[in-house]
């Protein structure tokens, strides 16, 4: 009998299917990777079981019973335990008070504190936690306040636990430490899930998996040992590549934009190891990756958002350094992986939006005043010239739809005409129209002999748009090459971390 | 013909703005009179009074102006502030150090004609208001320190050293409590009745409202003003330098709360006096939350304050009503319209809830 | 839109209403009754002191004189104006009463304009041809606890000592204040010539505990008795003559119950008197502007010892009766500078 099954479960938001009839069970007594990439539903399937969400469809069934359940308080009745990314601990408190906040044993009317401290500590020497009931939160370490949180799941009864994200904050030896204190509770009987796009993890203390993609299951209740982390790879990324249109670069031109020797350290964390890229003019390059393998962290870097430890960077043959302002003014344009973090401000007009970043430029601004015509005349040309559905130029960016959203952004970007552009996630959560335009605008720009620096999670457009590839795993290019080097399968190894079979060709 | 229907729905629904503040500006009087006949005191005889007061004659009127205009300047000055994200409780030490500066120019005896000095005067009160603030805005900038807390440290700071100044070396002489000799003539805001202590300065705060209103939209940097309040990250991305704008954006906004110390110093009461504020610094907090934040309702919420105070003053003298209600029908505007507001604020929460 | 318009017609509704329950409250004035005004210091009520004693002489005046008084009380300096220009305008205000010094300026600025208004002033020195400015005599207030502490510290009062030493903090150089010493030290030396006064200020009217570090120094060096003209750090001296179990006076409203066991008495200003009196005078048609300084004859400052449990020995009670009464029959004038005392203590002498 499964200790969790979860049947049709189907969440619809405005515009987009977060969750699509999407079933899911987990046994007693397992330890169960959900995997997929950001986006893909995975967090909102998560809170559709712990009462968080509320699900326009599908039914869940605790121990082979039906139940409902709407609020947090309802899952843990039901022995279901959540551990969040960001932990919800009061530092100045000791691991008790964390831990019997909302259920203190009481004597008469005041708080037991010999008891709770003692029940603490029982538990956390069941499950060898290595903790001292009586410590501080404040003084432990990030892997340790982990471990109060799932303290504080089991205190409540938590049969079945829930892990968002367990090792986004950990260093290694905390994984570690984490992939003992699970396998402890797998032994006493606990069914683990936990919500990961970490292939290795997967790979290393899950016995079965199941894989999302965009609010579909694509996969569920696989063998962890059964499939290898290619195959995962591609059942998160996709693999259904429709190459018919696309077109190649007719004529590779000399290197726009060159960066080397690029290290970037966050926290004593290496993130980007020794990366060396050169983007050549009229000529695509395609970054793959699985999400969290140093993207973001290389955009930011090449758009002037983050400064590196190292790093040596020639546009045009010209050393490029300084803040963003001296990237945007040098023909490096820059469309942002995330429109609503960085792609544009949602309460300001399509107008406001339109011009963001150029918004000096003299066209715009004439002594420090702006010019509302050109602005005007300008943003309502953008408006027809990339289709953008709006009433006018007025409305509100953020009442756009995704894919009218993100065309405003690529406006802004293209109608720069940047020397070297570097899109992010270009397409992501946009409708088949939007993409197709947006897509073929990048190939225009191509073929127009500019540079493109293309960074996406999805393989299946980084396969149709590149002219040549290059693979990133944990911060380090461990691949290049022309875009017919490799299959999807070996892209797919590549992406997982596994050694390249064959030597990419030039 | 569906366009229009939309354009006419996104019409009603900015409507919304004022209306929010409206209402909880009634539902504030409503509840402070079921508070004063809980009390045992009439509260048709207490709203009476304040309309009275505040309309019932000319002098009525003009204080209530009297009273507006520093309202007027604080709460324009917080507004500002707040269109770049940026909370100001420092507006009540920047008004302090505004008034210093302009009793500083404005007692000495410069020889020069009235059209240079005054204007020198009104100048000095927003350079020291405006350096008081961006020391606030530095202070984040470069510290990371939260700018709520060092705006009200900053407050004790500047009321502590007015207060020094006005009981040791500023100190007129031959006086008995703390204040600076008188302005000199050059230097004063004419009144715009010589018996009233209403001055020109509330043309200069109406005028100062429908700047920032301007400056904020027509203006390239009022934009990146705007869009670092709204999405600072955005604003990075689009190369706009987050540091520059706040802190030009907090000298800007204790340059305003320093007019209103300016105005205070020669308009009103023609001499810097320790303590000369009932706290027009906080109250201006109030004032741009009645105004959700727009320059121009400033105006508006600053008048309606404004008439509070000066109806007190005919609460106190002919009714039997405490004084101390239009504190509490001013505190009940705070918590209906400002409180909710500020705690958005301070906490950052913006609703968004996003899928991993 | 309707919840709009449902709240306009409300705000109508209400102003309305406020404006018909104003006509229904307005006050039936009776001619025959005078109406006084009085316009408080920024401290406000609940001061217990100044703007509390003034208002207590309003209620005094209202139950035994039968005249009514509204009164205002302005938040900062800059509301004197407005207020003062309040009560003019209304114009049905037989007196108005305005307290503290720091109106002088506004109300020199609004008397020009309202020839016809009477005005009391207190702590005035204003010369106006409207206004009755008040003051007290400084000097008269603090000369008979100096008294006191003259034959006290030679006494075998139980918590005196053996050394000719007594003391008076200041809480700001000023020439008021100053009288206040004069008056203190020419009250000591009138009967007991030998005796040494210390002296300290303490800068602030608001700091108890350096207050209360002068007084236990003085204190240590020998002075049984101190007294305070401090305003609120007077309460640190206060506490300090209990650590130190010697004698304090206090100064203004009578305080001594704060202290009954060493507070031995307060130098008081009868600001309730000096007000009922203005009032009492309107009423009798003696009102007349003009600046009046008044002092122990005229009741308006003294010694007040109620509420103290110090026993006086016989011999001190008596000559305080006896000097108060020369005072008032001006038969004795203390002096009012510092550089007249040694004279004047040469020519005046208590028994001789």
């Amino acid at each position: 009998m499964n200790a969790i099954e979860m049947r049709g479960i189907t969440k619809i938001y405005p515009g987009v299917r977060a969750l699509d009839n999407v079933s899911f069970s987990v046994e007693q007594g397992e330890i169960h990777s959900l995997l997929g990439e950001n986006g893909a539903g995975k967090s909102t399937l998560m809170n559709v079981l712990y009462g968080m969400t509320t699900p326009d469809a599908g039914e869940i069934l605790v121990d082979g019973k039906p139940v409902t359940i709407r609020r947090s308080a309802q899952a843990i009745a039901l022995g279901i335990g959540m551990v969040h990314q960001h932990f919800m601990l009061t530092p100045v408190m000791t691991i008790t008070e964390n831990v019997i906040v909302g259920c203190e044993p009481v004597h008469g009317p005041f708080l037991d504190r010999k008891k709770a401290t003692e029940s603490v500590q029982a538990l956390i020497d069941k499950f060898h936690f290595h903790l001292n009931a009586s410590a501080r939160v404040q003084a432990l370490s990030v892997g340790e306040q982990q471990r109060v949180e799932i303290l504080k799941a089991l205190y409540r009864g938590a049969n079945v636990l829930i892990l968002d994200e367990p090792t986004a904050v950990l260093t290694p030896q905390e994984v570690g430490e984490l992939f003992s204190v699970l396998r402890e509770l797998k032994a006493a009987g606990k069914s683990i899930i936990i919500i990961t796009h970490k292939l290795r993890e997967t790979a290393e203390i899950a016995d079965r998996v199941s894989v999302l993609r965009a609010g579909v299951m694509v996969d569920q209740g696989l063998s962890a040992a059964g499939c290898s982390a290619s195959d995962l790879a591609l059942m998160m990324v996709g693999r259904k590549v429709d190459l018919s249109y696309t077109r190649r670069s007719k004529s590779v031109g000399e290197t726009a934009y060159q960066v080397q020797n690029l290290n970037l350290t966050v926290k004593g964390v290496p993130i980007l190891r020794d990366v060396a890229l050169e983007v050549h003019k009229g000529e695509i390059l395609g970054i793959a990756g699985i999400e969290g393998n140093g993207q973001s962290e290389l955009i930011e870097v090449l758009t002037g958002l983050r400064k590196p430890d190292s790093m040596e960077l020639v546009k045009d043959g010209l050393p490029l350094s300084g803040k963003t302002a001296a990237f945007l003014s040098a023909g490096v344009g820059h469309i942002p992986e995330d429109r609503l973090v960085r792609g544009m401000i949602g309460p300001m007009t399509i107008e406001d939006n339109i011009i963001l970043g150029y918004h000096r430029k003299k066209e715009f601004s004439r002594h420090g005043i702006r010019r509302k015509n050109e602005i005007r005349a300008f943003s309502e040309k953008q408006l027809t010239d990339y289709q953008i559905k709006a009433p006018n130029v007025q409305e509100k960016c953020g009442s756009l739809s995704g894919g009218n959203q993100q065309k405003v952004v690529v406006a802004r970007v293209f109608s720069e005409d940047p020397d070297v552009l570097i899109a992010a996630q270009p397409t992501r959560g946009v409708d088949v129209g939007a993409q197709e335009l947006i897509h073929s605008r990048l190939l225009d720009l191509r073929d127009a002999g500019k540079a493109v620096l293309l960074i996406s999670a999805d393989l299946d457009e980084v396969r149709r748009l590149s002219d040549r590839i290059a693979v990133i795993y944990e911060g380090q290019i461990v691949a290049q090459g022309s875009y017919d080097t490799w299959n999807e399968m070996e892209l797919g190894l590549l992406m997982a971390g596994e050694k390249a079979e064959k030597e990419a060709r030039p | 013909m569906k366009t229009f229907l939309k354009n006419q729905w996104a019409r009603l629904r900015r409507l919304e703005e004022p209306v929010l503040p409206l209402a909880a500006f009634l539902m504030s009087l409503i509840l402070s009179g079921i508070i004063m006949a809980l009390c045992g005191y009439n509260p048709f005889e207490a709203y009476g009074a304040i309309l009275v007061g505040a309309f019932g004659s000319l002098r009525g009127i003009v204080n209530t102006f009297v009273q507006a205009t520093p309202l007027i300047f604080t709460g324009l000055a917080y507004t500002f502030a707040k269109k770049a994200s940026l909370i100001n409780l420092g507006v009540e030490g920047q008004m302090y150090m505004g008034a210093l500066g302009t009793a500083l120019i404005g007692t000495l005896n410069l020889g020069l004609p009235a059209c240079l000095h005054l204007p020198l005067a009104i100048l000095a009160g927003f350079l020291f208001g405006a350096l008081y603030g961006g020391i606030i805005g530095f202070l984040k900038v470069r510290f990371g320190s939260n700018e709520v807390v060092a705006g009200v440290m900053m407050n004790t700071i500047a009321t502590c050293i007015v207060g020094y100044l006005l009981n040791g070396p500023l100190l007129a002489e031959g006086s008995v409590s703390a204040q600076t000799e008188r302005v000199a003539e050059t230097a004063q805001l004419p009144r715009v009745f010589s018996q009233y202590q209403l001055s020109y300065a509330i043309f200069l705060a109406i005028a100062a409202c429908i700047f920032v209103a301007w400056f904020l939209n027509r203006t390239t940097f009022g934009y990146e003003l705007r869009a670092v309040g709204i999405n600072a990250k955005a604003s990075e991305t689009a190369g706009i330098s987050i540091a520059k704008v706040m802190i030009i954006a907090m000298c800007v906004s204790g340059g305003i709360a320093g007019l209103a110390g300016a105005n205070q110093v020669l308009g009103v009461d023609r001499r810097l006096i320790n303590n000369f504020s009932p706290g027009y610094g906080f109250n201006g907090i109030a004032v741009a939350a009645l105004a959700s934040d727009h320059p121009i309702g400033v105006i508006l919420a600053g008048t309606v304050f404004g008439l509070l105070s000066t109806g007190a003053t005919e609460l106190n003298r002919t009714t039997s009503v405490p004084v101390e209600f239009v504190g509490v029908i001013q505190a009940m505007v705070v918590i209906f319209v400002a409180a909710p507001l500020l705690i958005r604020d301070i906490l950052h929460i913006d609703g968004k809830r996003r899928n991993k | 839109m309707k919840k709009f318009a449902a709240l306009l017609l409300a705000l109508v509704m209400l102003v309305t209403l406020c404006a018909c329950g104003s006509k229904d409250n307005a006050k039936n004035d009776d001619n025959k009754t005078m109406k006084v005004g009085l316009i408080l210091g920024t401290g406000g009520l609940g001061d217990k002191n100044f703007n509390d004693m003034a208002y207590a002489g309003m209620q005094t005046a209202q139950t035994e004189l039968g005249i009514t008084f509204d009164y205002l009380e302005p938040e900062t300096i800059s509301d004197y104006v407005p207020n003062l220009r309040t009560m003019c305008e209304a114009g049905d205000y037989d007196l108005i009463v305005c307290l503290g010094s720091d109106m002088s300026d506004a109300l020199t600025e609004v008397a020009a304009d309202f020839p016809n208004q009477k005005f009391s002033h207190v702590d005035s020195s204003l010369k106006l041809d409207n206004v009755s400015a008040v003051a007290t005599k400084w000097q008269e207030q603090t000369f008979l606890t100096g008294v006191l502490a003259g034959l006290g510290t030679i006494s075998d009062m139980p918590l005196a000592n053996q050394e000719n030493v007594i003391g008076v903090i200041l809480g700001q150089e000023n020439p008021a204040l100053r009288k206040g010493v004069v008056g203190y030290i020419a009250g000591a030396k009138y009967v007991n010539p030998d005796v040494t006064v210390l002296e300290g200020n303490v800068d602030s009217f608001n700091d108890p505990g350096k207050g209360k570090e002068f007084a236990l120094s003085m204190y240590n060096q020998g002075a049984d008795f101190i007294q305070a003209i401090a305003g609120a750090s007077g309460m640190g001296i206060y506490n300090a003559s209990v650590e130190a179990n010697r004698y304090s006076f206090g100064v203004g409203a009578n305080i001594n119950y704060l202290e009954p066991d060493h507070i031995a008495a307060t130098a008081a200003r009868k600001v309730n008197e000096m007000v009922y009196n203005e009032v009492k005078a309107l009423v009798d048609g003696t009102w007349t502007a003009g600046y009046k300084i008044s002092g122990i004859a005229e009741g308006a400052v003294g010694y007040d010892a109620s509420e103290s449990n110090v026993v006086l020995p016989e011999n001190i009670q008596k000559a305080l009766t006896e000097i108060e009464k020369r005072i008032v029959d001006g038969t004795l004038v203390p002096p009012e500078s510092m550089d007249e005392i040694d004279a004047w203590v040469a020519a005046n002498q208590y028994g001789k």
